[in-house]
């Protein structure tokens, strides 16, 4: 190792710890002969243990979310709709049905063996207790909301049905395991909405 | 939010330490269109993509813009994101473009002409006098020329090789190592003195 370029190159190995003796035995050897070469080894050390403490991750000073969601598009106008609104995004989600649907989650979706069962029974779990919750608040509702909320449930039910089946006819298709995830989320949400309008 | 919900949540949580070939509902669901997922995936990666425009801006309001353009153009392009890295490695690689790409052109309005060996003064003569004996490592790194901090940055703090930093900057390989080394001295040469 007499060129100081070489010396450059092995860095960071030398910083890993992976060089082996033969090479850091002529990398010593430069180094004893060569003041740059110790200086930019030093430097290297010097700046790694203050460059590895640094964060790697810094909370923005303002939420910035304000500035973001208005910039969304149209997809976030259905989905930030009020709680009555679901009930049309269900509809508009039936009405392009799994093939349409299946089509955009392909794309993101990679095979994830025995996940989803777990998955789902955590839903299965969450819609169950938060249906119990909205039973036992909807007393409290007048009798038109309480009917639109659960003609809105109704359409968001047979949204997962209809996903549901098609999973159950189609084991192995994991796209087809996301739109029944996405069902069931938009299920909780709804469900979490309607509680909280029967408590307030 | 009942307790289950909040399990639900917590098990459906993305982040790096997801393995990559993991379902993640989250990026699937704002995939279909689903905006409070994505503000989900919003919340768990903005201080990394913040962080991340914050040491190659150098500029804290640059940052928060080029902060909420990364996730507008991360909304627009989900549908591209096949699933085959990590969502949080696919928004990194997207932020660096993107602000990359910005600086270029903020660059390109901006420059002035200043002679190589100039620079290390104009460094040292930039620094605010009161730092006291420690200066913060961040607010050193924000007062390195952009070409050498651009390279430390990718290079140091986020792992890049030198051969990505040169096909996402245009550099060739041996600049970006130069570039490196510089940046190093410089940063070494403001903090230690
Ligand atoms: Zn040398």
């Amino acid at each position: 190792m007499n060129d100081c370029r070489d010396v450059r190159e092995a860095i960071p190995s030398l910083l890993a710890g992976n060089l082996g003796p033969e090479t850091r035995a002529q990398l010593d050897a430069h180094l004893a002969r060569c003041q740059a070469c110790r200086d930019d080894v030093e430097t290297a050390i010097w700046v790694g243990e203050r460059t590895r403490a640094l964060p790697r991750a810094i909370a923005p000073a303002r939420d910035l979310w304000t500035g973001i969601a208005p910039r969304l598009g149209r997809r976030t106008r259905r989905f930030a709709a009020p709680w009555w609104g679901l009930a049309a995004a269900a509809i508009v989600l039936m009405a392009l049905s799994s093939a349409a649907t299946v089509a955009l989650v392909r794309r993101t979706v990679q095979p994830d063996p025995g996940g989803f069962a777990q998955l789902e029974l955590g839903f299965q779990n969450a819609a169950r207790e938060l249906g119990e919750v909205y039973r036992e608040s909807r007393g409290t509702l007048a009798p038109g909301t309480r009917a639109v909320l659960e003609r809105n449930l109704e359409v968001i039910e047979r949204a997962l049905a209809e996903a549901r089946a098609a999973l159950d006819a189609d084991p192995s298709n994991r796209a087809l395991e996301a739109v029944v995830v996405a069902a069931y989320k938009r299920k909780i949400a709804f469900l979490e909405r309607a509680s909280a309008f029967g408590e307030s | 939010m009942t307790a289950a919900t909040l399990a639900l949540h917590h098990d459906t949580g993305t982040g790096e330490a997801t393995a990559p070939r993991t379902v993640d509902p989250d990026v699937s669901t704002a995939a279909a269109g689903d905006d409070r997922a994505f503000e989900r995936l919003y919340r768990l990666h903005v201080g990394r993509i913040h962080a991340l425009a914050l040491r190659l801006a150098a500029d804290s309001d640059d940052a928060e813009r080029l902060t909420q353009d990364v996730f507008v153009r991360a909304w627009e392009r989900l549908g591209s994101f096949r699933g085959d890295s990590a969502f949080g490695t696919w928004l990194h690689r997207l932020a660096v473009n993107l602000i990359l790409s910005d600086r270029r052109s903020a660059w390109r309005r901006t420059r002035r002409v200043v002679p190589k060996a100039d620079l290390e003064e104009e460094m040292a003569a930039s620094l605010p006098v009161n730092v006291g004996d420690r200066l913060d490592l961040d607010a050193a790194i924000a007062m390195l020329p952009p070409g050498a901090r651009t390279v430390f940055v990718l290079h140091d703090v986020e792992g890049y090789e030198h051969a990505e930093i040169a096909g996402l900057t245009g550099v060739a390989v041996g600049t970006s190592k130069a570039q490196l080394f510089r940046a190093r001295r410089l940063l070494r040469e403001v903090l230690d003195r």
